[in-house]
Parts: structure tokens; sequence; C-alpha cells
């Protein structure tokens, strides 16, 4: 996961809140591995070396894509899984280094979920193009968990994976649970406190993955349908929903709006908050 | 001024004014440019829709076609009132 | 029948986006939570022509997303009529009476005056369903039902539309067609065209109740909407409408005034109801443009529309939205509109010249210049909700016919003006 995980647990005995850190450890690293992208022996990994062949998936992986499918039709294209090739150019590291516009040019015939041939079953990758699900995996993997931990600990669990969050109910001793919004510019130091009672949240920001080239600064989320990111966007935005899937989409969608970004979370009506 | 005459003035200044009002909004209209998606912000806004304020319009509408000869064209269509 | 804009927006719908991630995580059915988010939009209108005609309007439409993209929509509308309403005869130098439509009574109408009947009290109900959904990423069908009911007026109807965008949803067509099915049942029966009106009070006789007549309207509507650039659209259609069976008015009558030479002309010989053709077709164009100019809107709309019973108009609109604040705006609003004459407008018939096949001395079939110059102000709240509220001054000017005052006639203005003056009030948003 590359972030600090958390789960807090009320209402249980210590025994039980050991077996929910279990339980939530097996379930995130069975997703993990399952959907990262850097190993090369799961399912992503057979799509996207199939090379133009055709893969049978399973009713999990299908979900997810049947997802990301009906958000890329929403957004119209905004969201999208086969967007993780640009990877290959955009580093941020912090540095200046832009790519040209020729590298972004040459690299967005592979990007584009409409070129994919997802029938509900199996999917066809045109060669040269990747899935990678990382913009939704996250989120997906900490309500899987929430979830999962609802059904088999007795007491109330908040489920943290580095800022993205998710509690079914709210905690045993209390009406809701405290949350801290870190602030972009200091690690560490909460800037506001918000009280979850129940819900998702997840946060799109470029705390630490930024280029600045000429005085513009360029956040880590790209548009996948011109291959740069959207300038203008606000530095980070943290949005509240009913499931943190739902949470990180609008996130990641509202930084795509860039400076339009408060409209859209205003349009969408739910409580978020924004840091410039 | 006899009044016929200055109905004929002030029909022709309406005309004037609205004919100058047009041509500052059309102006702007000349090109047909391409819009892609992501550059849909301004057209998305609810003001920015064809039917938006479509109750007031309706009600506009429907009094225009109460009492003037010919109605519709924008989207209304079919009958359902006595009132004309 | 709504042509509406109704494509599926590339707007994320908070409702879609959560469901979605429901059947995501395979817990219970796709339904997400209790809150399915409705759009309203409801207003009132109150319309008042002084001395004349008064009505209150009012309308609800709601409009809710069920799953994949497709969309429910109803509206209701009533409206109340009450006041007095020019009835297509002359005015006169002695006091006329006049028959009321249910012929039970008898009213009376001062010299010098523009015939009122200032019996007119009705009420209306409509109620509209109409259901979207998408055919595929690009079409969506739109299907819907209408009827409206009022005393003596029943409609029914049904309408269905397509349209498709294309070159990445930057034009948008569309189709529709609708039918309307209604049924006139005047208070007193259907007259007879072109027969005396009672100059006397009959008694009844007989159980005249339930005398009524058919009308069918067909409408066809094509339409293109472009994308002109990121601030603007325009949109242009094309209405063809057709409507036959009972078009005639039944309430409204013609005088016969004797001709000059005779022992005095210009007097009225006799009131006859009026008698429209069984039938009008219409066609009609429509352009609207729409430009935003920073935070403000401006919207631009011209009609051309001509029908087979001799009438050709002009219709020109401007709005103008202008924001004083983030959420306060104002909007004025123009509308010039220009029509001539059906060409069996009369405004009145001579004694002893030769019946035409069809005649009406309604003056809104007239040549006449309408003029609206309103003012809108409106507030969106903290919630996002818009109100409004509007007020609107309109004109209706230049009536003329070929008839001109004669004899008794003589100084006695034909063709009054007509004044009136609207305020509404409207509220809109997302529950």
């Amino acid at each position: 996961m590359a972030s600090p995980c958390e789960i807090l647990v009320s209402g249980t005995g210590p025994s039980a809140a050991r077996h929910a850190v279990e339980l939530a450890m097996v379930e995130a690293e069975r997703i993990e591995q399952k959907f990262s992208r850097y190993r090369s022996d799961n399912i992503v990994h057979a799509i996207n070396s199939a090379e133009g062949r055709r893969i049978e998936l399973d009713p999990e992986t299908n979900r997810l894509l049947a997802f990301a499918d009906r958000v890329h039709q929403m957004s119209d294209g905004a969201f999208d899984p086969t967007a993780g090739v640009l990877r290959r150019i955009w580093r941020f590291d912090g540095s200046d280094r832009v790519p040209s516009k020729g590298d972004v040019a040459s690299l967005l015939p592979l990007v584009g979920w409409h070129k994919a041939e997802w029938d509900g079953s199996s999917l066809r990758l045109p060669k040269g193009m990747q899935i990678d699900l990382g913009g939704v995996g996250k989120e997906y993997a900490v309500d899987s968990v929430a979830e999962s931990l609802e059904k088999e600990i007795g007491g109330s669990v908040l489920v943290n994976f580095g800022g993205d969050m998710r509690a079914c109910r709210p905690p045993s001793d209390g009406d809701q649970w405290e949350v801290g919004i870190e602030s972009p510019h200091e690690d560490g130091h909460a800037v506001r406190q918000v009280p979850l009672v129940s819900g998702g949240i997840a946060t799109s920001g470029d705390a630490r993955r930024f280029l600045v080239k000429d005085g513009v600064r360029y956040g880590h989320i790209l548009d996948p349908r011109t291959g740069w990111p959207v300038a203008g966007a606000p530095r980070s935005v943290t949005v509240a929903a009913g499931t943190c899937t739902e949470a990180g989409c609008l996130s990641t969608l509202a930084m795509l709006e860039g400076p339009r970004a408060k409209e859209f979370l205003r349009e969408q009506q739910c409580p978020f908050w924004c840091l410039d | 001024m006899p009044r016929p005459d200055r109905i004929r003035w002030v029909r022709q200044l309406s005309l004037i004014v609205l004919l100058a009002l047009s041509s500052w909004v059309l102006v702007g209209c000349v090109s047909l440019a391409r819009v892609e998606p992501w550059e849909r912000g301004t057209l998305a806004r609810t003001d920015m829709t064809l039917d938006s304020e479509g109750v007031d319009l309706e009600l506009d509408d429907h009094i225009y076609f109460s009492r003037e000869a010919t109605a519709g064209g924008r989207s209304f269509g079919g009958g359902g009132c006595g009132c004309n | 029948m709504q042509l509406k804009d109704v494509r599926p927006r590339g707007r994320c719908t908070r409702f879609a986006l959560a469901t979605a991630a429901v059947a995501l995580l395979g817990n219970g059915d796709a339904q997400a939570g209790d809150h399915r988010p409705v759009e309203v939009e409801t207003a009132v209108l109150g319309y008042s022509e002084p001395d004349r005609v008064q009505v209150l309007e009012g309308v609800l439409s709601a409009k809710t997303e069920l799953e994949e993209g497709r969309h429910l929509y109803g509206q209701l509308a009533f409206d109340v009529l009450t006041g007095a309403s020019a009835n297509g005869a002359s005015p006169a130098r002695s006091v006329q009476t006049f028959t009321r439509p249910s012929g039970e009574s008898r009213y009376q109408v001062a010299p010098g005056q523009t015939p009122l009947d200032d019996g007119f009290s009705d009420k209306r109900l409509a109620a509209s369903v109409g259901y979207d959904m998408p055919l595929d990423r690009w079409t969506n069908l739109s299907v819907g039902v209408q009827g409206s009911t009022e005393t003596d007026y029943l409609s029914l109807g049904t309408n269905i539309g397509i349209s498709r965008d294309f070159f990445q949803r930057n034009t948008t067509l569309g189709l529709g067609i609708s039918v309307n099915r209604d049924r006139v049942s005047p208070l007193g029966g259907i007259p007879v065209e072109f027969g005396s009106m009672p100059r006397t009070t009959t008694v009844r006789l007989d159980d005249d109740e339930g005398g009524g007549e058919n009308k069918t309207v067909f409408d066809f509507n094509a339409g293109i909407t472009q994308v002109l650039g990121k601030n603007s659209l325009v949109r242009i259609n094309y209405a063809f409408d057709h409507a036959s069976g009972y078009l005639t008015d039944p309430y409204n009558v013609l005088s016969v005034l004797a001709p000059v030479g005779s022992i005095a002309p210009g007097t009225v010989s006799d009131i006859l109801h009026e008698s429209r053709p069984t039938s009008r077709t219409q066609h009609a164009v429509y352009a609207e443009l729409k430009r935003a100019l920073g935070a403000n809107v401006a919207d631009l709309s011209y009609r051309y529309a001509t029908n087979d019973w001799g009438t050709q108009s002009q219709t020109v609109e401007l709005r103008y939205r202008q924001f004083l604040s983030p959420n306060y705006y104002l909007q004025p609003h123009v509308r010039y509109y220009q029509q001539s004459a059906a060409n069996f407008y009369h405004r009145y018939l001579i004694e002893g010249a030769l019946l035409p096949s069809n005649a009406s001395a309604d003056y809104r079939l007239a040549d006449m210049t309408t003029s609206t110059l309103g003012l809108e102000f409106g507030h969106r709240t903290v919630s996002g909700k818009w109100i409004s509220v509007a007020v609107e001054y309109y004109r209706q000017f230049s009536i003329s016919g070929a008839e001109v005052a004669f004899g008794a006639l003589d100084g006695l203005d034909l063709y009054p003006d007509v004044s009136a003056l609207t305020a509404r009030v409207g509220l809109s948003g997302e529950w």
C-alpha cells in the first residue's frame, strides 16, 4: 500500500481488536497481490502481457471493470483505467522534467478505455495498452476491508489506509469518529478536524508528488484525454461520501476540473475540503 | 406626435436596439471550434443548458399561446388547453 | 411533447456514482442508500389584464434518475381564469345585450365599450409523465403522455422523441412526434356556425349538456443543437403542426352591421357565432443562441411561423442574465412579436353581403404586434437551490383589420390595445 495503514476498533476487547487487524491485513494483502501492477503472477499482469489476446476474468475483476466502465462513461472519459502507460513519461519527483508534447502525443493512442473490448466476462486490450487499477484500487481495498470487518467483528471499525478511510458505523463510545485532514504544506499537522459518523473519506492531492516548471506547478493527476495534468487545481481535495470508492472518484474528478473543482463538488452536494 | 407616427417610431427604435444587442451576442459565436469534453466546464453550467428555467419558459409560452395566433417551435408541442 | 436536452450529461451525478460503488462492493442490491435525488422545478404566475382577464397558474415539475442513465419525470399544472374577455362583437352607440354561452342569462355592455363577456371563470388541471432512456452511449429515447381537463375542454396526448449526439457531443440531432386528441364541450353546447346568438333567454326544454366536438393535433419536430465554442451554442428547430376537427371558438361572435347607405349605417342588425376552418397546418422555424460572457449569460432567439390560415409571424426574444454577485442575478427580458391577420379575420360583417365560408372577429387573429418587457431577479441559496421573482409587462398593440369604423361606429376604437402585467415566482433545485 506504500502508506501507513491503521485500523481503529471501538467497543471490543483487545483480542477482538487483534483479530480485526489480522483479518484486515489478510484482505488488504489479497487485494494488493491480485491487482498490483508490479507483480507478475496476477490477473493484471496476465491482461497487460496478453499482446492482444482475450483474457477471461473472475467475478471480482469484472465488478471492478464494470465500475470503471460506468465512471468512465459518467465522467466523459476523465476516469480511465488504461491511463497507466502515461507513467512512463511523467515522474512526479519535484523536479522540472516535464515531458515534451511529442512524448505525450506518442503515448496518447495507447490510452482510452473505449478502445478496450470488455464484454462483462473477458477483456481484450489492443497491443501496447495497459490496465492500471491504481486509481480505484486503494479505495476499493478500504471499502472491502471495512465491510468484511463489519460482518466479522462485534464493535465498530474505522479503516484508514493513508488518508483514505471508511467507517460503516459510528464508534461504540461516541457519536462520531474524529478525523484530521492534513495540510499539503506540513506533514503530520492536522489542519482541520472533521467528524465522521459513517461513510468514506478520500483525498486527492499533490502534497508530495508534483513537478514545477517555469513557475507552473503540475499536480500528479493526469487527464487521460490529453495526457497532461490539469492546471489550476487545488493542492488537495478531500471528499466525504457513502463509501471510500465513491469519495475517491469524486476527489479525482474534482481535481481534473481544475479551477472549477469547488463548483463541481458543490454540484455533487457532498461534503468536501479543498486546500490551495 | 400623432399616434400612428409615434407607434412607428417606437417600433423602429425597438428594432434597432434589438438588432444591436443581437449583433453583439452573435459576434462572439462565429467560430465553429470543436470543443473537447474537458473544455465543457462553462457549457455544463445549469444556466447554459437550453431548457434551464423550463417551467418558467413553459408558463410564458402558455400565455403567448393563448394571446397570439401562432405558437410553438421551441420545444413545445401538442395542444392541451382550450385557451386559444 | 418535449424535444428536451435529454442526452446523458457528462457530469457525474452522485447518485449514479454511489449506485455504481455499491454494485462494485456487492452489498445488497444496487440502490445506494435511501435517498434518490429528485430535481424539482416549480413556479406560480399571476397574469392580469386590467378590466379583463385574470389568471393564476402554477406548475410543479419533478425529475429523477433511475439506474443506467434513465430518467422519470412528471409535471402537474393548474390554472384558474376569471374576469372578462372580448367576445368579438363590435362596440355600438347604444347599450348592447348579449346572452351568456350557457344561454341562461344575459349581460349588458355600455355604449362605446368593447363588448366583454365578464362571466368567464374556469379551472384547468393538467398532468404529464415522461420517461427517457439511453439506447446506446450516444442515443436517447423519450416517451411521454399528457392530459388536461377543464370545465369545457379535455385533452389527451402522447409523445415520443429520439436524440443522438455526434462529434463528441458537439452536435445533437433530435426528432419528435406528438399526437393530441382534444374534446371541446362548451357550456350551452356547440353553437351553429354563423347562427344567431339568441337575443332572449331561452327556457331549456332539453338536456343539452353533452354537446361537444373533437379536435386532433399532430406535431412533428426536428432540431439540431450545435456547440459553437467553449462559451456558446445554438439550436435550430423546425416544427410542423397540423390541427383538424373543431377549431372554432364556441364563445366568440361577430357583429353584423347595417351597411353604408342604409337608414342607420353601422348599427347592429345581428350577432352571429364565428366559424373557423376545420383544419390548420403550420410550419415554424426557430433558432436560439446561448452565449456565456463570463458568469453572465445571453439568450437570443428568433422564430418565423406561417400557417394556412394566412398568418405569418416573427418573434425575437432576448434574455440577459447579469450576475451582481456569485449568488444573485438580474435578468432583463425583451420580446417582440408581430403577426399578420388570418385570411378569415373580419372585425364585423356587413348585412346583405355574401357570408364568407369562415369568419372570426377574435382580435388574436388580427394584424397585431406584441411586446414584452420583463425583469427577473434570482438568488442561489446556500444549499444550491434557485429562487426567482419576475415581473413583466406585456402589450398587444397595432391591432388592425381591413374594416374601419363607419356610420354609427364613427369615433369608436375598434381595435383597442390590450396590456397585461404578470408576476412570477419560481423555485428549483435538487432534493
